[in-house]
């Protein structure tokens, strides 16, 4: 250990020289990076119609705002989502019509430019990073849009798919309530004069009508199902999931530098020390010559005097002055 | 530390007690070689401060507690572990730091394949070791006494062939002449590698400069197995952790 600081005392110099190149090389790359602007917009977030809005009664479960960042935030880590996004945003950079290599980058460029966070149980909040503010703000506006879409058409594909079903089961429920109305017309006329069933009759009459109620229920509820599947289709681009609250704006003033500028320090600060260390480690390991009277009685050498700094060095220097 | 220096340097036991007549100075005060000009008193300090500036005086200091750790002089031979860790400074300052306690110093420059010590303390190069060792001067001649009671036997010119002129003083006892003509004498010896070693198992007491952050630990791990673990002088030992940290490792370990 003491050869270990001693080499750092003696070469001071040599060995800050790395962090000190380092720091300034770091910092010097923040420097020379372009200025960033910081867009943002902000999106309306509800439960989907025919359902009741969540704003009129609180919920313990996720919030709307909570449900749709993390959708958003998982459709950012998506390639043609990234595509749909960058076609909107910019198409000249973002396309896939150049090289594959060079759009890969372009598309991970901006997932990384693209931050979403809640403002509260309803606002989605989207801010983006570009070089210019009308690129970031037209990112951010890229961003909305693309998920609107594809919220909507997620919503309408279902709402499509629901409405077969639920068609089908409208047929089913149809034919069940006519089957039972019949079954009863049938047996009311064939018991209309009275008779010497009496009693049983009644129960069998109370019975047909009984089936018919409930083949009306499954109809009626398949009907209202099949309805609200197609109030969904028909209600066109807004599904009342998400809406634009805030138009996508940006700031005109760049993002600071301050706080890149202390990381790039602080890595260079600790890249510097490495090198530092591992020159340290390889001049302690490369050293073979005794280094003071410390050296000497480690191997049972007594040191009847130590002196400092006398011979050709200083002579040299004395003759030069 | 202080017990194991005191089991390491039983020699110093044999350090003199008492300070030779300077009378044995006496007819050699004019600086240089027996045969050369008479020239004006050398003052080895004052070129050494212009050489080094203020740091000479604590040099010295240093090196007078070290010998004082050592139970003083006689004769101590100071070597390294490879060339350029400082090793002659610290001889002559161990030269110029022994002379008020300890009395006449020699400094005798046994690195003969490279010396520096002329150069340094701008004197006569020949007549020295080389000369001595060939017959063409002797010993006392070649003897350049300094104002400090201190006298410099150079390596003198020793030529191309310094193997053959090293194992002749690894045969003659050159230290145990100088012993007889000063109070101690100090040996700027070569290199603890090749004939080095032989020179320095040849001394009484042998000191090790160590140069820091330059010095091999496994070299000297050679040397303080082949030395019994010697004294140590850690040059340029720049301490560059602050106190606080120094004494947290200190605690620690």
């Amino acid at each position: 250990m003491r050869r270990y600081v001693e080499a750092y005392f003696r070469h001071p110099i040599l060995l800050m020289l790395p962090v000190l190149v380092a720091v300034a090389a770091s910092s010097a790359y923040v420097v020379r990076q372009p200025n960033a602007f910081r867009g943002g917009a902000s999106l309306w977030c509800d439960t989907p119609v025919p359902n009741p809005s969540s704003i009129f009664g609180g919920s313990s479960q996720q919030s709307p705002a909570e449900t749709q960042r993390a959708v958003l935030t998982e459709l950012l880590l998506a390639r043609t989502f990234l595509e749909k996004v960058g076609e909107k945003a910019v198409p000249s950079r973002y396309g896939t019509n150049g090289p594959k290599a060079r759009a890969d980058d372009a598309l991970f460029q901006l997932a990384r430019d693209v931050q979403v966070s809640t403002g509260g149980p309803h606002l989605l909040l989207v801010s983006t990073t570009g070089g210019t503010p009308r690129r970031a703000s037209q990112l951010a506006d890229a961003v909305m849009r693309t998920y609107i879409d594809e919220v909507n058409d997620t919503q309408r594909a279902r709402a499509q798919s629901s409405l077969v079903f639920y068609r089908s089961q409208m047929d089913e429920a149809s034919k069940a309530l006519s089957d039972a109305r019949a079954k009863l017309t049938q047996y009311a006329q064939a018991n209309q004069g009275g008779g010497p069933a009496g009693t049983a009759t009644d129960a069998t009459i109370a019975q047909l009508t009984e089936q018919v109620s409930g083949a009306q229920a499954n109809y009626d509820k398949a009907k209202g199902d099949a309805s609200s599947a197609q109030l969904v289709i028909s209600s066109g681009s807004d599904s009342g999931v998400v809406r634009v609250f805030d138009p996508a704006t940006a700031s005109p003033v760049p993002v600071g530098r301050r706080k890149k500028l202390v990381f790039a320090g602080a890595a260079g600060i600790f890249g510097g020390l490495m090198v530092s260390f591992l020159a340290i480690l390889l001049l302690v390991g490369t050293d073979r010559a005794v280094r003071g009277a410390v050296d000497v009685e480690a191997i049972r050498m007594p040191v009847v005097a130590t002196v400092k700094e006398i011979g050709p060095k200083r002579r040299r220097r004395k003759k030069a002055s | 530390m202080k017990a194991a220096l005191s089991l390491t340097l039983s020699e110093a036991e044999a350090a003199p007690t008492s300070v030779k007549p300077r009378r044995r100075r006496r007819g050699i005060t004019a600086v240089g070689a027996g045969d050369a000009k008479p020239t004006e008193k050398l003052d080895l300090r004052r070129t050494l401060l212009e050489a080094n500036g203020s740091q000479w005086p604590r040099l010295t200091d240093e090196c007078s507690s070290a010998l004082e750790l050592m139970g003083g002089p006689a004769v101590v031979g100071v070597t390294s572990c490879i060339r350029g860790e400082g090793r002659s400074t610290i001889a002559i300052a161990m030269a110029l730091a022994q002379p008020y306690r300890y009395g006449t110093t020699v400094l005798l420059e046994a690195d003969v394949e490279k010396p520096s010590l002329a150069a340094t303390l701008e004197l006569q190069q020949a007549p020295g070791v080389a000369d001595v060792l060939e017959g063409a001067s002797s010993l006392e001649e070649t003897i350049q006494w300094t104002g400090e009671s201190v006298g410099v036997v150079t390596a003198g010119s020793a030529g191309t062939d310094t193997s053959a002129l090293l194992s002749r003083l690894l045969r003659r006892n050159l230290v145990g002449e100088l012993r007889e003509l000063a109070d101690s004498v100090i040996v700027d010896l070569p290199p603890f590698v090749g004939p080095g070693v032989g020179m320095a198992r040849a001394c009484p007491r042998v000191v090790v400069v160590v140069r820091a952050g330059s010095t091999p630990l496994d070299r000297l791990e050679r040397v303080a197995a082949e030395l019994d673990h010697p004294p140590v002088i850690v040059n340029r030992a720049d301490e560059r952790l602050p106190p606080w940290l120094r004494r947290m490792f200190r605690t620690t370990s």
